[in-house]
């Protein structure tokens, strides 16, 4: 008996033959037992590569993909912390310039402690830019008030000081939360 | 009526976040397998899985849709694999080791052997085959990807992963009926 090509018989298990190629192939194998088994094992063979078992993961994969992907979806959520910081921040360098500008106020004499130096020292630095600030303010916001000025300085420094660390922890915060993410 | 891939995508982009589970439930072992495969150990695979869905969903946006989502999944894992290996310096499977499996040996040679033995020793096989073959056997038998599709998942040229895979199932098949010589052809 002439047995069809060992290749064609693969090809027909495969699904790969047209009904021309395929006919002649399927009317042998309705009378050779030993070429309807090649196919059935080619066909078997196939079968069980598609049904190979999927390994099963760990619990922990969905959670740490999600918990990784919403952290660069969302920086802020990540971390509740930074508004306890900015208010502490604002609340804390607010107290400082009124202890300057009390202190300034109410003479040098009087109020000079081991701190005076200190405060002297922040005052030179930020009191120029806290001055721009406030002549800013006055020429947007056209008070008559001359003793508001102090109070409208301490604020908008303070709000300045809050701007800057906002920023810097935007910049800064992706970079040290990269270091130590791993999922 | 199963959502398909790329209405959960565009659901993602539109700031929905449910997407991202569906995603990783239809997809994780998949993915996984890949990895394992490529990997062979068991925690770096996992770990190149799970980077691997974290790189693809950052790059959602990226997804222009020309392929099928799961090639560019598969294509993004492939790569992760790769770098994870080349960093671990993994060592390949032994090829030619002598395989001496009693269980393997005590099967009797059965004309009508049971589909369950075959399976298990298709498993075998594949545990056997060198890893880049293993590889596209998985990619195309597993992941239902084209030849097409495996080429642009492994950057490898098209006559490649024809030829690979060819071979990978010679010796798959080499393999299998070392055990059922009744299945040897005679003509
Ligand atoms: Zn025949």
């Amino acid at each position: 008996m002439m047995h069809p090509d060992r290749n064609m018989l693969r090809q027909l298990a495969d699904g790969n033959l047209d009904a021309t190629e395929a006919h002649p192939i399927e009317v042998h194998l309705a009378s050779c037992t030993q070429c309807r088994m090649i196919v059935a094992f080619e066909r078997d063979l196939v079968r069980a590569l598609r049904e190979t078992p999927l390994p099963q993961a760990s619990p922990d994969f969905d959670p740490a993909v999600l918990r990784a992907v919403s952290r660069r979806n969302h920086p802020a959520a990540t971390s509740r912390l930074p508004w306890v910081k900015y208010a502490a921040a604002g609340i804390l360098i607010s107290a400082t310039l009124i202890v300057i500008t009390l202190a300034g106020a109410s003479g040098e004499e009087q109020s000079r402690s081991m701190l005076t130096p200190v405060f002297e020292q922040i005052t030179s630095l930020i009191g120029p830019l806290a001055n721009t600030f406030a002549s800013q303010a006055d020429s947007i916001i056209p008070t008559s008030c001359t003793q508001g000025n102090e109070v409208l300085r301490i604020f908008l420094l303070a709000m300045g000081a809050l701007l800057v660390l906002g920023g810097l922890e935007r910049l800064l915060l992706p970079h040290l939360k990269g270091l130590n993410h791993r999922p | 009526m199963e959502q398909s891939d790329n209405d959960i995508i565009q659901e993602i982009l539109r700031g929905g976040h449910h997407g991202y589970a569906i995603l990783l439930q239809r997809y994780r072992a998949r993915v996984l397998s890949l990895t394992l495969r490529m990997i062979g150990h068991r925690a770096d695979a996992e770990e190149a899985a799970q980077d691997a869905f974290i790189r693809a969903f950052r790059a959602l946006r990226g997804f222009e849709q020309r392929a099928r989502f799961s090639t560019w999944l598969y294509r993004i894992a492939y790569n992760t694999a790769v770098t994870y290996r080349q960093r671990q310096r993994m060592v390949t499977l032994p090829l030619d080791e002598e395989h001496d499996d009693t269980d393997a040996a005590r099967i009797p040679p059965d004309r009508n052997l049971e589909y369950e033995e075959l399976r298990k020793q298709v498993q075998k096989a594949l545990d056997h085959l060198r890893p880049e073959y293993a590889t596209l056997v998985t990619l195309f038998y597993l992941q239902d990807q084209s030849y097409d599709e495996i080429a642009t998942i492994t950057g490898l040229p098209l006559g490649t992963v024809k030829n690979r895979l060819h071979r990978a199932r010679m010796e798959l098949r080499a393999y299998v009926l070392k055990n059922y010589p009744s299945l040897e052809p005679t003509h």
